[in-house]
């Protein structure tokens, strides 16, 4: 064992507590600078920064980028982005991983990936995002929240 | 319609749409015994509306029981209940497309606090139903629009917003030919300010039932999550496997959180694998007396503590995470 981990699960949990409890920020964070190839994780939820180019599907008149009717899934490509399906996994990810959907905002333009309780990620000026989505390993499901 | 577009509201319109946003919040949240005639006039114009006679109504306490009857009623092919509901949904959706294109409607009010669209999401999905109260928040939007903003609508729009409002003074309901099925209001509605601020609320109650109705049936919630009555009355007799058998992160945090989560750790026989600090917060990798393993994990935005399971094979915090994002975690540059 490790000095680092020398901490018994309590302990190890208690740290991590007090960092959640402390050191939190819900200031929107700003990935307009961020490069294709770059990722944003908003919960369990990952956004992909992806090429002008990245195969989508159709487009979707719901802006919900995970499935449900709970609050965790609330997460919501505010306008004026346009939301499509996806088709395609980037190449980053193992196969198997959960596919969700694809969304872009207009050059010039800024738009804000809302949540009822995590901060906003802010995206703009014709970014194109892939959304994929944790895996719960016990169910082998996309992690349900 | 041919009004110029609202950019802006004084503060004296602000401080009414504040005002008005009680009241109808008022009537959302209401406990008290549905306004039967009231909720069955605007049902009748709506059937009248498409052509139809008025409707008889069958009212229940609860949505349940109402949805035990629905049920019944939906076996007759015959009526062709289907189609009935696709019309009311019709008369809200087309009005409101329409009204919402009215150009004058797309004002300042825009930044509406409305917390009940969280409250109906957190009571799950139901298919054919209309939400009475619940929906009040969408109608009170056009109606403080008309009020406050002197958004003129077109007759026909007026009216229709009219039985909408007037299905707000009662609970769910749902059409069928000739037959509504109506329910009444919960006689217990405990909600709390949620953390987006604005106005936004949330069902929560960590001592009973959030939603309770009259025949008995209640919805449990903690923090706008829904969660089974145990994990709110009785969550100390959980035991671990069952803990460990919860497939909802939210749901397993919230019990691992109301039955303890030292004592938790203690009796899985918990032991640190690896602790790190990923995005400026520590995290955890613990082995349970199963062999489960689990991530302890915040995200540094919410204040939550997830326990997130993560594979067997994962000797480190970032192997772990990496496992269940699917891909090298380096490769993100910004967390919430």
């Amino acid at each position: 064992m490790t000095a680092k981990t020398q901490k018994s699960a309590t302990e190890a949990f208690e740290v991590v507590l007090q960092s959640a409890q402390s050191a939190t920020n819900l200031d929107v964070r700003d990935a307009r600078c961020l490069k294709v190839g770059d990722i944003v994780r908003q919960g369990d939820v990952y956004f992909h920064i992806v090429p002008e180019s990245f195969p989508h599907g159709a487009a979707r008149a719901d802006r919900q980028l995970a499935v449900g009717t709970t609050q965790g899934s609330r997460h919501i490509a505010e306008p004026p982005a346009e939301v499509f399906e996806g088709t395609t996994l980037p190449n980053v990810c193992d196969r198997g991983t959960f596919l969700g959907p694809f969304f872009r905002t207009a050059p010039g333009e800024d738009m804000q990936v809302s949540h009822p309780e995590h901060a906003f990620t802010l995206f703009g000026d014709g970014q194109c995002v892939q959304v994929t989505h944790q895996t719960d390993m016990i169910t082998r499901q996309r992690t349900a929240d | 319609m041919t009004e110029k577009k609202l950019e802006s509201l004084t503060e004296a319109q602000w401080a009414e749409v504040r005002k008005r946003r009680g009241e109808f919040l008022q009537l959302g949240l209401s406990t008290e015994r549905s306004d039967r005639p009231r909720v069955e006039r605007g049902i009748t114009g709506m059937y009248r509306k498409m052509g139809l006679d008025t409707p008889s109504f069958l009212w229940h306490d609860s949505p349940a029981a109402g949805a035990v009857h629905a049920a019944m009623a939906t076996n007759d092919k015959t009526l062709g209940e289907e189609a009935i509901r696709e019309k009311v949904a019709e008369i809200a959706g087309a009005g409101v497309a329409e009204i919402a294109s009215e150009e004058a409607a797309k004002t300042a009010v825009a930044r509406w606090p409305n917390g009940l669209p969280e409250v109906v999401r957190s009571t799950g999905s139901l298919s054919g139903w209309f939400r009475g109260g619940w929906v009040v928040y969408w109608v009170a939007f056009y109606l403080i629009c008309a009020e406050i903003a002197k958004v003129k609508f077109k007759d026909e729009h007026s009216e229709t917003l009219q039985m909408w409002l007037d299905t707000c003074h009662g609970g769910w309901w749902r059409p069928h030919a000739g037959i509504v099925v109506c329910t009444e209001r919960p006689t217990v509605v405990q909600v709390e300010d949620s953390p987006q601020g604005d106005g936004h609320i949330r069902l929560h109650a960590d001592n009973g039932p959030a939603l309770a109705y009259a025949d008995g049936w209640e919805v449990y919630a903690v923090h706008g999550v829904r969660v089974p009555k145990k994990a709110v009355t009785a969550p100390d007799t959980y035991t671990v496997p069952e803990i460990r058998e919860l497939a909802n992160a939210e749901v397993r945090r919230i019990v691992i959180e109301r039955f303890g989560t030292k004592r938790y750790l203690e009796e899985a026989g918990s032991v640190t694998i690896d602790l790190d600090t990923f995005g400026g917060h520590p995290r955890a990798l613990v082995r349970d007396n199963e062999s489960q393993q689990w991530l302890i994990v915040t995200d540094g935005s919410t204040q939550k503590v997830f326990h997130l399971p993560v594979p067997q094979e994962s000797k480190t915090c970032s192997e772990a995470h990496s496992a269940i994002a699917g891909f090298d975690e380096a490769l993100i540059k910004l967390e919430s």
